[in-house]
Order: structure tokens, then C-alpha cells, then sequence
């Protein structure tokens, strides 16, 4: 069954001049399902889960399209109605949210607070939870009577994981959950997130830069660029059969320290101003295969081999795909 | 300057490559100003403030040329007259005319409040440099000073160093240079601590830059903002303090600033004989001047605030 | 006055930098209560007792967790930080025995870019200003040249763009091709990189560490490349070290290490680093908790208490000469290799 739907979904931040961070984005997600948002900085992947979470800065509003939550349209509910859902149903991970703790309560405290902010549990019901949610994210119990300077920044992380479950939401939205981390205490934490998932049954939106936490994490993913989506589908599908040619570039960009050493390419030139209107693919100015369409029309999101590339495609994908692998392609664009 | 640019340039289109680079460097000071200006827009007090400042130093300047009397010129005939279209603020008990009064007062206040901006700027941000850059023993040392400049109380001892050196609106500049320091000082440090572990600090050490050109390149014009701030607070206090200082009659008895026109209105019971014109007006220019030296300092707090996370 | 004003051995042709027993620790405060009845001082070791040779033309990667204390010691070799023990020879001449002259000519020779390419520039200089800065301070010659030249070679073309911008003109990959041209302006001999790319976008990453290649072969200098991330250290480096706790826990030719690493440690940071694969799936990590506080040290192998491989010998502190390949080029302190490499 379908969660949440996301139809040709626009969001605005009003300013000195106007910035559209979201230019239409569509996508679904399943019941039990992990989507992933991919892009680099300023291509509106935050932007578009604070719109889902109804949680914009003040001077962003959503301009178009709709959101779609368990058969409701939540895409202009009052914010009392939004806080009903809100933590109840869905509940977000954001990059900042282990320095966003409260350092003169007790962590008990905090996630108490979250629990009876919105059901009527008494205080010795919600403690019991309090250390339940510890321990089901991997911590000692006992630390609950911690502050938060006594734990240190992957705790703390793992705090806020503990107080996004407390009310068992359908869908929690993870934005950047581990950017500021070091490997071995990211793993340890997608690793806890996933097993929760696995346990708890709920939905999840992932948003990252690191498209190989994408690849181990999640089902499906959406790559965005320019407040567009690029290309979506499922993950193994994205990256053994990626069309378009920011998601090539993408890949071939990113480092493993799986298989052969290769050669990484990167992308000459910087992204979109946001702030102008939309003038055909929002990519074709660093995009070596552009051609005179691409600058033109906007292209239309087409299904094809069982996901979704939105590029007009001026060479055939497969010449695409293989010359995307070399960075003289990519170099080469810039000269022009 | 075409020949000039033909000589040093000989294709066209290095001429036009200049013109471009010309006019976009144009555009782009313009730019740097409107948006150092742009404040203004968003803090309506602020840009009050600085046009009742700008009233004021023209009033000053020009100071002269605005008042119609001498304003130390005594005319017994026409003592304590209230507004009339000779005297547009009546006169004082000696007959001198009020609005003439006001207006040189406006140099003093001026004079005194610039003066005291700056050495208090002057002090305050070098001690804070000093102590925050540094650390350690020095800026324990200079920390407890600062912690000795809280005690003092203000007023007394403004009224000890006038009676040590003598009454002029230089011993004020220099009671207001000994004590407000403190409070620049103590907020200039706070944020060189912050400053000097970023990493463009750093990197100056590493290319081998001098303590010397560290603080004073590097550090200083990033916390020069804050300076001007605490700066134009002190405008404020400086006339504030001088007119409290001659209203209780330790200012110099024979220069006219508002703070004297009050002393001689108090001296003279004008309250108790009705003029109310000769109190009321010297009041309303200090506070007027106070509060656009307020206003100001809040309008760029402000502007500050957000400026200052980003880079 | 300085009677000895001979300058540093150019034609030293061992390591280019090199330590031996490097140590930097960190006095603890303590609270007078705890000193006046004569407790002693305990001190953060951030670095303790690291060995390590770089030759010109190399890049060396050093990897390990936050608080493992890399980039410490990366801020030792270039003189930011005093050590508290050890040596530090650079191109044979011991950093403390320099005379005035010489430490001057260590100071424009070594230098370093840093992590945040929005913090490490000075927002108030253009970008001429902050490259000139270094060449000021040196008193160098032909000062518009080398500024032109640094600006080329860091790829920000043509030079005169650029030379007018403030940092928050530019993009977070132009600052950092600004750190770099300000760090080679001096034509140093071996230079520091702490995450240099780590806070960039994905696209200009690869840019970034094929220009700091290209530039470590092309003026043969030395060079330290510190991140916690294997993957971006594979692009870059020809030796890796892993850093734990303040030690070198193993030290080997970098596609050695990656395809086989001995110290558990090594593989568990390896195992951790995420693979840019849909068919790896997220697996159960190899490490639980964060390591223990660098203050009190367990006894024997640092990483003990974390090491699901430890067994009695591990109570005796292993050196990096515990495992070692014939060559002796692949080292790692750990007793059990063989025995987890059987497993």
C-alpha cells in the first residue's frame, strides 16, 4: 500500500529575489519501504522532506502540487492539524538534531517531553519508555539520567533516533542522519536504524549526498538536481541501469573501496541559481551531451526499463553510459 | 585616457575586456554598498537614528551660521522671556538666548562623544586582542583589570577626577577612556577566542605570519563591527555623563554645553519661576542625541547578529 | 646573532620528513584540590610514540577515527603544535637543533590546507590579498608572478578572475583550489592536507584530490593526507598509515592494506566505510561503542578492550614490528594476524 505520495510538488522561499528550492518533484512510497533522496548542496533534497515533515523555515511555503500521507492530502493543514500528525505519524532525523538537545534537561527529560507532548502517559509509564527507546537504539539504559554533554556526538545521535521512534510513527524522514560521523560510528547507526525498520515495520525517507549509503540502505531511490528530479527507481536498477547523465556523473565520481581502483571523474562548473526561472534541463549547462533541446524544453519524467529519467537523451543512453566514465568527457565540456 | 588604454592594451577586444571588467567591478562596489546600506531598510530605528545624528553634526558644523545670538552675549533687558519670534526659545536669566545655546552646545556633546567612542574603541579592542590572543598570563592580568574597571563606580569617580585635575570636558573623555574599555574589552576578547581557532588563523601561522600581523590583519577587522557597536554606545554615556557631571556642578563653569544650561536653569530655580523653556529644551537635545546614538548602536546589533554567522 | 647561517640540506635524499617516536600530550586540568594534595597530572595522549618517513614524491595516508589524533599530529609536522617528545627531522635536520635561519626555511616548506574551505580563508582578504600574504611575510620577489603561477596551477584560470574575488564569491571547491594556491605560492617541500575534501560537493571531489596528485608529483613534494574515509585515502595515496588512540596500528602500500588489512582495527574501519553498491547491504558492525578516552589507557594493545580477536597475549603492548611481510613493506601491531587471518 501506498504511504505517501508526493505529485508535482513546489516550494518557495519567499526573499530578495525568490528562491524555488522544489520544481516539481513526483514520487511514491510504499508501506515498509526506504526511498532515498540523493543530490549535492542547494538541489532541494532538504527542502522537499522539511515540506513532507511540514516542518519549512518560515519564509518557505509550498507553492504547488500536493503531499499525499495514508490516503490524506496534509499539503495545506493548519499547524494544528500538522503537529497531530507530526512525531505521531511521521518523525524526522535531521543532520543538526544531536546539537538541537536541550543541555540543561536530562536526556529522560527530553524524551519524556516528546511522549507526553502528545499522549496523555504518566510519568512513571513514559520513564519505563524512556529506557525501552535507549535500549532498543543500542544504549545503556542508565544513561537516560545522562545530559547531553556527557554523551558524546553518536549517542547523542542515537538520543534523537530514541525520541523519533517514542510514539512509533509510520514514517520517519532522516535528513543527513550521519553526516557529521565518522565511518565506523555511521555504520553502527544505519545499522540500528535498519534493524529497527526491519522490526517496527515502518517507512522511511532517507536523505543523503552519499549515494553508497543509499545503495546499502535503501529500496528505492530519487536523484535530484536543481530543485528537479532526475531520475528515479529502484536502487539496484539505478545503479546498474542509470540513463541520466548527472546520475552517471554522480556514480563515477563517487569512491569505493570495493573491487579495482579507478579513475574518479568529477563535474566541471556549479549548480542553477534557484532563483531564476526554469529554462529547459536545469543539468545542460555542465552536462557534456547537451544539446540545443536540452536548454530549450523542459523534459518530460519518462518511464523507462521500470524507472523514471527525465532527460531528452540527444545520444543514445548507451553511448551516454560509457562515456560518462571518463573524465576527459566530462573535462572537456568545461572548455567549450 | 582612450590613448592610454590603446598603448597598454593594442587589440579591441582586450579594450572591451577591460570596459566589462570595469563595469562589473563598478556594479559590484555598488552592490557591496546597497547591500551595507540595504540594513537601513529592514531597521527603520536605525536609519532614524542616524538622520537625527546627521541633524545634529550639521547643526554643529554649521553652528555659526544657525544661531542667531552669541550665546554667551548677556542682555539683562531681556531675561527669562519666554518664546517669542526674537528669542524662538526664549531666554535665560542673564537674557542669552536658548536656541543659540542649544545650538553651539551641539559641539561639545559632539566632540565629547566622538572622543570618547574612540578611546574607548581604542582601549577596549586592544586589550581584548591582546588577552584573547595571547591567553595565559597575560590575559589573566589584563582580565582582572578589567574585573578592577567593573568596580569602580562611574560617577564618583568622575567627581574624584575632576577635583584632581580640573573641570573641562577633557577630564570626562579621559574618565570615560579609563572605565568604559571594560565592557569592549571583555566582548572583543570573547570573540578572539573564537577567532583565533579558525582555521584562516591557523593558516596565517603556518605561512609564518607574526603574532603582531596576526592580530592586527587578521583578527582585528573581524571583530571591528563589534567595536563600532560598543563604540557608538558610548557616544551615548559620554553625553549623558557630561551633562550629569555639570548639572551637579563639577563641569567647566564658563563653556556652554547642555549639560551647563541645565546647571544655571537648576541654579537659577527655573522650575519655581516658570521657565520651563530653559530646562525642558537643553533635556530634549540630550536626549534626542542619546537616543539616536542608541538607535544606531541597536539598528547595527541587529544587522550584526546574522552577519556574523555567516562567513 | 646567529653565527651558523647555513641553510637546510637540499641534497638529503632519505625521507623529506621524518619521525621517530613522536609524541604530543595534553596536561589535563586537574582542579587545585586534586594538585595541592600532590595528585598527579594526567595527560590527553594524542599522539603517542608514532614513527613514520616520508619521501618526496609520496603521499601518505594517515586514517582513523575522530579523536584518533591525526589531525594532532599532522599540526605537529608542520610546526603548528610543539611536540612534548620524539623527533621531527626534515630533510635530515632535526626540527629542534635548526638554527634561526633554517627554521625559517622549515616554515616556508612545509605548509597545510585545511578541512572547511568556508572557514579557512580570511572572508575579509581577496584572493590576491591571501595568496600575497605568505610571500609578504617572507619577503619573497617577483611577487605578481608566483601569485599568477600559484593561481594556474591550482587550476582557477584565467589567474585574473579570480585575483579581485572574496571567498564568499567563490564556491566551496574554488576555495579550496584559493588554499591551495596559497600554500604553494611558498613552493613548499611537503605539505599537510586535513580532509581537504570532505566538506565538497561529490562532483568536485575528484578534481580536488587529482589536482593535490598531480600536484605531489609534478614538484616532488612529500605530502600527509589525513581522513577518517579509506575510500577517498585509496585515490590519493601510495603508503597509508591507520591511526588508533594516538598509535600506528598499521602501516602498508595502500592497495595492500585495502584488499588485505591485518590489524582488526583496520578491518573493522574498512568494513565500515559504505560501498557505492546496491548488492552490499548494510552489515552488522564490526565494532560496538567508541573508543575509550585517551586518557587512561588500557593495559597492553590499545585496542583491546574493543577487539573481538583478543586473547592473553594481548596484554603485552604490540609494535608495528608484531606482523611484518618479508618486504616489510605492510606492518601491523597486532599479535593474532595470522591467526584471524586463519579464522
Amino acid at each position: 500500500m501506498t504511504l505517501l505520495e508526493v505529485n508535482d510538488l513546489h516550494v518557495t522561499y519567499a526573499g530578495d529575489p525568490d528562491v524555488e528550492a522544489v520544481r516539481g518533484v513526483s514520487f511514491t512510497l510504499e508501506e515498509g519501504e526506504t526511498l532515498g533522496i540523493v543530490g549535492e548542496s542547494g538541489c532541494g533534497k532538504t527542502t522537499l522532506a522539511q515540506a513532507i515533515m511540514g516542518a519549512l523555515p518560515d519564509n518557505g511555503r509550498i507553492t504547488g502540487g500536493e503531499i499525499i500521507f495514508d490516503g490524506q492530502d496534509i499539503t495545506h493543514l493548519s499547524n494544528r492539524e500538522r503537529r497531530e500528525i507530526r512525531w505521531e505519524r511521521m518523525s524526522m532525523i535531521s543532520q543538526s538534531a544531536m546539537n538541537s538537545l536541550d543541555p540543561v534537561y536530562r536526556v529522560k527529560d527530553q524524551i519524556k517531553e516528546a511522549i507526553q507532548e502528545h499522549r496523555d502517559v504518566s510519568d512513571a509509564k513514559s520513564y519505563e519508555r524512556a529506557r525501552e527507546l535507549m535500549e532498543l537504539v543500542g544504549l545503556d539504559p542508565d544513561r537516560v539520567e545522562d545530559y547531553p554533554h556527557q554523551l558524546s556526538g553518536g549517542m547523542r545521535q542515537r538520543v534523537i533516533i530514541a525520541m523519533s521512534l517514542a510514539l512509533d510513527p509510520d514514517l520517519i524522514i532522516a535528513d543527513e542522519p550521519t553526516t557529521a560521523l565518522d565511518v565506523i560510528i555511521q555504520e553502527q547507526i544505519l545499522y540500528r536504524i535498519k534493524e529497527l525498520q526491519r522490526e517496527l515495520g515502518n517507512s522511511m525517507v532517507m536523505v543523503t549526498h552519499d549515494i553508497s549509503v543509499v545503495a546499502e540502505t535503501c529500496d528505492s531511490m530519487v536523484v535530484m538536481y536543481g530543485g528537479e528530479l532526475m531520475e528515479s527507481g529502484n536502487v539496484d536498477e539505478i545503479f546498474n541501469n542509470a540513463h541520466h547523465p548527472y546520475t552517471l556523473g554522480l556514480q563515477n565520481a563517487f569512491p569505493s573501496v570495493e573491487g579495482e581502483k579507478r579513475d574518479l571523474t568529477s563535474i566541471p562548473g556549479s549548480p542553477p541559481d534557484l532563483s531564476e526561472p526554469l529554462e529547459g534541463c536545469p543539468f545542460a549547462s555542465r552536462c557534456p551531451f547537451a544539446a540545443p533541446e536540452c536548454e530549450e524544453t523542459v523534459p518530460v519524467q519518462e518511464p523507462v526499463d521500470g524507472h523514471r529519467v527525465r532527460c531528452h537523451e540527444p545520444v543514445p543512453f548507451e553511448q551516454i553510459r560509457d562515456r560518462s566514465g571518463e573524465d576527459e568527457t566530462w573535462l572537456s565540456q568545461n572548455k567549450v | 585616457m582612450s590613448d592610454q588604454n590603446t598603448t597598454a592594451l593594442d587589440s579591441e577586444s582586450n579594450v572591451d575586456a577591460l570596459d566589462t571588467e570595469l563595469s562589473t567591478w563598478r556594479e559590484r562596489q555598488a552592490d557591496a554598498w546597497r547591500r551595507r546600506l540595504a540594513f537601513l531598510k529592514r531597521e527603520p530605528m536605525g536609519l532614524a537614528g542616524i538622520l537625527i545624528m546627521l541633524a545634529i553634526v550639521l547643526v554643529a558644523v554649521f553652528a555659526p551660521v544657525i544661531a542667531p545670538y552669541n550665546p554667551t552675549e548677556t542682555d539683562y533687558g531681556n531675561s527669562l522671556e519666554p518664546p517669542t519670534a526674537e528669542h524662538p526659545l526664549g531666554t535665560d536669566s542673564a537674557g542669552r538666548d536658548i536656541f543659540s545655546q542649544l545650538v553651539f552646545g551641539a559641539r561639545p556633546a559632539l566632540q565629547i562623544g566622538l572622543l570618547s567612542a574612540i578611546s574607548v574603541a581604542f582601549v577596549g579592542m586592544n586589550v581584548g586582542l591582546i588577552a584573547g590572543y595571547y591567553g595565559g598570563y597575560v590575559d589573566d592580568a589584563l582580565m582582572r583589570l578589567v574585573d578592577f574597571a567593573y568596580g569602580i563606580p562611574f560617577t564618583p569617580f568622575i567627581i574624584v577626577l575632576v577635583a584632581l585635575w580640573e573641570p573641562s570636558k577633557w577630564t570626562i573623555v579621559g574618565a570615560i577612556a579609563l572605565l568604559l574599555w571594560r565592557q569592549t574589552a571583555r566582548v572583543v576578547r570573547s570573540h578572539v577566542l573564537n577567532l583565533k581557532e579558525k582555521p584562516f588563523v591557523k593558516s596565517a601561522r603556518t605561512v609564518g605570519a607574526s603574532d603582531r600581523r596576526i592580530i592586527y590583519r587578521h583578527i582585528a577587522p573581524n571583530v571591528l563591527p563589534l567595536v563600532f557597536l560598543y563604540g557608538s554606545f558610548a557616544i551615548a554615556w559620554a553625553i549623558l555623563t557630561e551633562a550629569a557631571i555639570s548639572y551637579l556642578g563639577f563641569g567647566d563653569p564658563t563653556a556652554v554645553t547642555w549639560g551647563q544650561m541645565l546647571q544655571s536653569a537648576q541654579q537659577s530655580q527655573a522650575l519655581a519661576r516658570d521657565a520651563w523653556w530653559w530646562f525642558t529644551m537643553p533635556g530634549i537635545a540630550i536626549m534626542l542625541t542619546v537616543i539616536s546614538a542608541f538607535l544606531i548602536g541597536r539598528g547595527y546589533e541587529e544587522q550584526l547578529n546574522p552577519e556574523l554567522q555567516e562567513p | 646573532m646567529a653565527i651558523t647561517e647555513q641553510s637546510l640540506n637540499w641534497d638529503y635524499d632519505g625521507p623529506i620528513m621524518e619521525v621517530t617516536g613522536l609524541e604530543k600530550h595534553f596536561p589535563q586540568s586537574t582542579g587545585i584540590i586534586h594538585q595541592l594534595i600532590g595528585g598527579e597530572t594526567s595527560h590527553v595522549k594524542a599522539v603517542d610514540g608514532v614513527d613514520m618517513a616520508i619521501e618526496s614524491g609520496e603521499t601518505m595516508g594517515l586514517v582513523g577515527e575522530s579523536g584518533c589524533g591525526k589531525s594532532t599530529l599532522g599540526e605537529v609536522l608542520i610546526g603548528l603544535q610543539e611536540p612534548t617528545g620524539g623527533s621531527i627531522k626534515f630533510l635530515g635536520t632535526e626540527l629542534d637543533s635548526m638554527s634561526d635561519s633554517q627554521r625559517k626555511e622549515f616554515r616556508r616548506n612545509v605548509q597545510m590546507i585545511f578541512q572547511d574551505p568556508y572557514e579557512s580563508l580570511n572572508p575579509r582578504f581577496s584572493v590576491e590579498q591571501w595568496i600575497r600574504e605568505p610571500l609578504e611575510v617572507h619577503d619573497m620577489d617577483n611577487q605578481d608572478e608566483r601569485i599568477y603561477e600559484a593561481l594556474e596551477r591550482a587550476e582557477l584560470t584565467p589567474p585574473e578572475n579570480y585575483i579581485g574575488e572574496h571567498p564568499h564569491e567563490l564556491s566551496g571547491g574554488e576555495r579550496q583550489r584559493v588554499s591551495i594556491a596559497r600554500a604553494l605560492v611558498l613552493e613548499p617541500k611537503f605539505i599537510v592536507a586535513d580532509e581537504p575534501v570532505s566538506m565538497l560537493d561529490v562532483s568536485v571531489r575528484a578534481s580536488i584530490l587529482n589536482l593535490l596528485r598531480d600536484l605531489v608529483d609534478d614538484l616532488d613534494m612529500g605530502a600527509l593526507y589525513i581522513s577518517h574515509d579509506l575510500s577517498l585515502i585509496r585515490q590519493m595515496c601510495d603508503r597509508t598509515s591507520v591511526m588508533y588512540l594516538g598509535k600506528v596500528v598499521e602501516r602498508g602500500p595502500t592497495e595492500q592494506l585495502i584488499k588485505g588489512p591485518k590489524h582488526p582495527y583496520a578491518r573493522a574501519l574498512l568494513d565500515a566505510v559504505p560501498v557505492p553498491n546496491p548488492d552490499h547491504n548494510i552489515s552488522e558492525p564490526q565494532l560496538e561503542g567508541e573508543p575509550p578516552d585517551p586518557v587512561e589507557l588500557p593495559e597492553g594493545c590499545n585496542f583491546r578492550p574493543r577487539c573481538p580477536f583478543a586473547a592473553e597475549e594481548c596484554f603485552e603492548e604490540p609494535g608495528l614490528d608484531a606482523f611484518q611481510t618479508a618486504d616489510g613493506e605492510h606492518a601491523a601491531a597486532c599479535w593474532r594476524v595470522e591467526t584471524v587471518d586463519n579464522m
